[in-house]
């Protein structure tokens, strides 16, 4: 990429984008007032966790010395801008939103492609929401309606899961999780009442399935108010849609038979239109609750930092406050205010609460967001970055799918916390998946590291798989496992496998 | 957010809580379990077994099909004659004939028996087998607390361990083998292997040094348990099974599969469960009764007999179960349906009183007669059978108290050798 297009990219950054790193720092001062300061990342850690972070794979060996060989003071702007205009940050940044919203729950083209246009687009936040929540509104584009259309479906005998969607409405847009709000109100937390689950979920109840494969979604008319009492005292309550502590929405009133604005016809399959459309209310109040853009800034804030400002981001309430409340309001700010989501990122990898060094978990001296935590890459991630690392390419769909089946998450689960399981360890070890990637073939790691040996040869290792050279000591405990070995073939297959299976290379940190 | 608090049993901060983590992958009793020397046998007939074909036959009514009832070992229980080498062990089990359940489908019936239902919880509940090795731990050292031994594939069931998180998942045996990739590749050799293997572990504790990773040493742990599966193989090869133990058992899936789990048992898996396809009989009900039921009477007996003259009743409690059972009802195929409203299950072993049956049905089978039991209350007798009382533990989850079982159900007093008090 020429000197050229990359100062190009850095000023076609809005000032916002500039501005918001900026800004983190300055709020992250606020919120560490009188706290020593916290180590930043070195540049080998910092190049592998902002390239794992914004294009989804770790750094090549080249990669990284290109970086360093740029001016320290604005090596690291370099890179980012760098990184950001590369095509495959849109893919990366496509599927952690995937990930995010839909927690593999399934998957679908249009679907993938819409988010990929978010990402391209700069859509804010606040567009999102309501093109998710409100997908059959007239211009609005396809695919967006699979977040609620995955979410309507049957599965087997089962009924709708009406509950799950509405919790998740709550969780991913407000940041509350009232799944225990669904039958009384939380017993730890004050605030998570009952009537704020029941109030979702008179918006949500009308809404039904329309085509899975076009992920499109219909809705009655609205059936009056939603009925519910506590399991504790029986007492009868009802509730029009409202938002978690928001006056239930005023709904007009339809008389029998006069439900529809447009009448539902079989011959022609249109399930008609209600005058009442609770969907379209939905999709308003949630994109105009101030909740929204701090949910959003939280949650984007765990996917690169592995935690919450406020941990976790589906209780966020007054017991549970955030950690640094003043980055967190600065972060949110952007986004309510539409900066979009590429700048933000912008911002945020650029500010000292991203580059944070890492370390033992342990907070220095109570500061929070002292040390970068250890985050497990995503089954996608790794098997890029095994590419990468190997230069060999995985191949088929299967090879991945196999990466997917072993190291992603079920569904239903957020891709948070890693979770070491002995299927991996026999992957690692048995595979043949990974057997065949330690084969030298021209130009592949196995090929390169036949030409080298000694030091040299671990420290390229090290670089290709890890992104940094090794200590002395590891160098020390490789050298000797080497000397063990029957073959030099041999001593590189076991090094090799060692880095790879190694925690260090499927985390980012 | 601390270990104990919000979401402190879900995967999303496991890995936070470093030595519940590492103790819950292979060694001590899990947090907040108890101490207790008792083991689980589930046998899951999926599908529905029929009531009316085991464990409570009406011949001789508009319902009751061809088979006759044949008297027991214990005066005055009679079964179906399809079980006839069961009846010689009826004075180990005791018989639940008035289950009366809510779900009349698979696809909700299935996780919902086995999540013992506690409603309107708003989560997805481990199931009993994952719940028992969850709160029991591993009683082996160095095997998992929960397997299973299932038709088809095998590999880690996380989606029986609900809210628990993947990491109480139970390791299944696929049609009784290992669990795949267990075998070192015929081209690995093994000196290469262990030179990598250490060197892993070397560098790992390194970097668990260097960052204070606590993912570092989950990490080895299971490579550790993974080591430890692959130089235990004996217990999952079938090759191993003895000529006449398969000869008891039956030469069938069932039968091997059960003689697999008693060995199982005995090293000292905490929770095994054994599962049988095929109960799903809509049509041609009573030739393919004749075919199955013979399967399961052979292995279930062979299995009784052994656990019995080993000792083993004492420790580990046997539990029959399916999603629910079979239509009274005849339908046009010679068929029995889904039939949730009266059916039955049969225990065994430790903690429960043996030689008798709780609860009967009307005539012709048809409902419950008297009181019903729902899956709550078998919830609530097993986990105390097991030495886990439903009243002095919970769950808990997003910072609050979850019950173990249905709070509106209670234990079995008639089948429980020590009933608690709220048991009736």
């Amino acid at each position: 990429m020429s000197p050229a297009y990359l100062l190009l990219t850095a000023l076609c950054f809005s000032v916002e984008s500039t501005d918001l790193n900026v800004a983190i720092d300055a709020a992250l001062a606020r919120d560490r007032t009188g706290h020593a300061p916290v180590k930043i990342a070195d540049d080998f850690e910092f190049c592998r966790r902002v390239h794992l972070d914004l294009v989804g794979r770790i750094a090549k060996p080249d990669e990284i010395r290109a970086f360093l060989a740029h001016p320290a003071d604005h090596r690291r702007q370099l890179l980012v801008d760098r990184l950001l205009a590369d095509p495959a940050f849109a893919k990366t940044w496509a599927q952690s939103l995937h990930l995010l919203l839909m927690e593999r729950m399934g998957d679908h083209e249009p679907w993938q492609n819409y988010l990929k246009d978010c990402v391209v687009s700069g859509k804010p936040i606040r567009t999102i929401c309501l093109e998710l929540l409100n997908p059959s509104a007239k211009g609005f584009p396809a695919g967006a309606g699979f977040f609620l259309s995955k979410r309507l479906e049957n599965y087997g005998q089962n009924p709708v899961d009406y509950p799950a969607l509405t919790r998740d409405i709550g969780r991913l847009f407000l940041g509350m999780d009232l799944r225990c709000a669904q039958c009384h109100d939380h017993l730890t937390v004050p605030g998570f009442k009952q009537a704020h689950y029941q109030g979702l979920y008179a918006f949500t109840r009308q809404a039904s399935l329309g085509d899975a494969k076009l992920a499109t979604v219909m809705e009655k008319p609205i059936a009056g108010k939603v009925a519910f009492s506590s399991v504790f005292d029986m007492e009868r309550h009802e509730t029009g849609p409202a938002l978690p502590d928001r006056k239930p929405l005023d709904v007009a009133e339809v008389k029998t038979g006069d439900e529809f604005a447009v009448k539902p016809d079989r011959k022609t399959n249109n399930p008609g239109i209600p005058r009442v459309a609770t969907l379209p209310l939905l999709a308003n109040a949630v994109a105009d609750d101030t909740r929204l853009a701090r949910t959003w800034a939280n949650r984007l804030t765990r996917s690169l930092l592995g935690r919450g400002i406020v941990e976790h981001p589906d209780f966020d309430h007054p017991g549970n406050p955030p950690s640094l409340p003043a980055t967190l309001d600065t972060l949110a700010n952007a986004l309510r205010e539409g900066l979009a989501l590429k700048s933000w990122l912008r911002g945020m990898v650029l500010s000292k609460l991203y580059q944070t060094a890492s370390g033992p978990t342990i907070e220095t001296n109570n500061i929070p967001f002292s040390r970068a935590i250890e985050r497990p890459l995503s089954g996608e991630v790794l098997a890029k970055s095994i590419e990468v690392a190997l230069g060999s390419e995985l191949g088929d769909e299967a090879r991945l799918k196999r990466f997917r089946q072993v190291f992603g998450h079920p569904a239903r689960e957020p891709e948070e916390a890693g979770h070491p399981s002995v299927e991996k360890a026999l992957f690692w070890r048995h595979d043949p998946t990974v057997r065949t990637l330690l084969v030298a073939k021209p130009g592949n790691l196995m090929d390169r590291l036949a030409k080298l040996e000694g030091a040299p040869m671990v420290n390229e290792v090290y670089m290709s798989l890890l992104g940094r050279p090794a200590n002395s000591m590891e160098q020390q405990a490789v050298l000797d496992t080497m000397a063990k070995s029957q073959s030099a073939a041999e001593a590189r297959r076991v090094v090799v496998w060692a880095l790879l299976a190694s925690t260090e290379f499927q985390i980012n940190h | 957010m601390n270990c104990g608090m919000q979401h402190s049993l879900s995967r999303r901060s496991w890995m936070s809580c470093m030595g519940a983590a590492t103790a819950s992958l292979a060694r001590a009793a899990p947090s907040g379990g108890v101490s207790s020397d008792r083991q689980l046998l589930l046998v899951w007939l999926d599908g529905g077994l029929s009531q009316l074909e085991s464990w409570d036959p009406k011949p001789g009514t508009r319902f009751g099909g061809p088979f006759r009832s044949i008297p027991s070992v214990v005066s005055g229980i009679r079964i179906s004659e399809l079980m006839p080498q069961t009846a010689r062990h009826t004075n180990k089990l005791a018989l639940i004939r008035n289950l009366c359940t809510q779900d009349n489908s698979h696809s909700a019936g299935v996780a919902r028996i086995q999540r013992g239902d506690p409603k309107n919880r708003g989560v997805d509940y481990p199931y009993l087998n994952v719940a028992s090795a969850r709160w029991l731990g591993p009683k082996a050292v160095e095997l998992p607390a929960s397997m299973v031994i299932k038709p088809g594939n095998g590999g880690f069931l996380v989606n029986e361990t609900g809210f628990l998180g993947p990491r109480h998942a139970a390791l299944a045996l696929g049609d009784g083998k290992p669990p795949a990739l267990l075998d070192r590749p015929a081209d690995l050799a093994a000196a290469e292997d262990d030179l990598r293997l250490s060197l892993r572990d070397t560098l790992d504790r390194m970097g668990a040094t260097a960052r204070g990773s606590s993912l570092a040493l989950a990490n080895t742990e299971t490579f550790k348990l993974a080591e430890t599966l692959r130089r235990r193989r004996d217990l999952f090869d079938p090759a191993r099974l003895s000529r006449n133990d398969i000869e008891r058992y039956g030469d069938t899936d069932l039968g091997r599969h059960l003689l697999q789990a008693r060995g199982l048992l005995e090293a000292g898996v905490r929770s095994v469960k054994v599962i049988s396809y095929g109960w799903d009989s809509h049509g041609d009900h009573f030739n393919g009764s004749m075919s199955l039921m013979p399967q399961f009477d052979r292995g279930l007996s062979a299995l009784l007999d052994d656990l019995g003259n080993r000792g083993m009743l004492d420790h580990v409690l046997v539990v029959v179960l399916s999603e629910f059972g079979r239509t009274p009802r005849i339908n046009g195929h010679l068929g029995r349906d889904h039939w949730p409203e009266a059916w039955s299950a049969a225990m065994a072993g430790a903690g429960i009183v043996p030689g008798q049956v709780v609860g009967e049905t009307v005539a012709d089978g048809s409902e419950v007669k008297g009181d019903s039991y729902d899956i709550g209350h078998l919830f609530h007798t097993i986990f105390y059978a097991l030495g886990i009382s439903t009243s002095a533990i919970h769950y808990e989850q997003s910072g609050q108290p979850l019950p173990l079982a249905h709070e509106g159900m209670y234990p079995i007093k008639a089948l429980l050798r020590k009933p608690p008090e709220n048991a009736r």
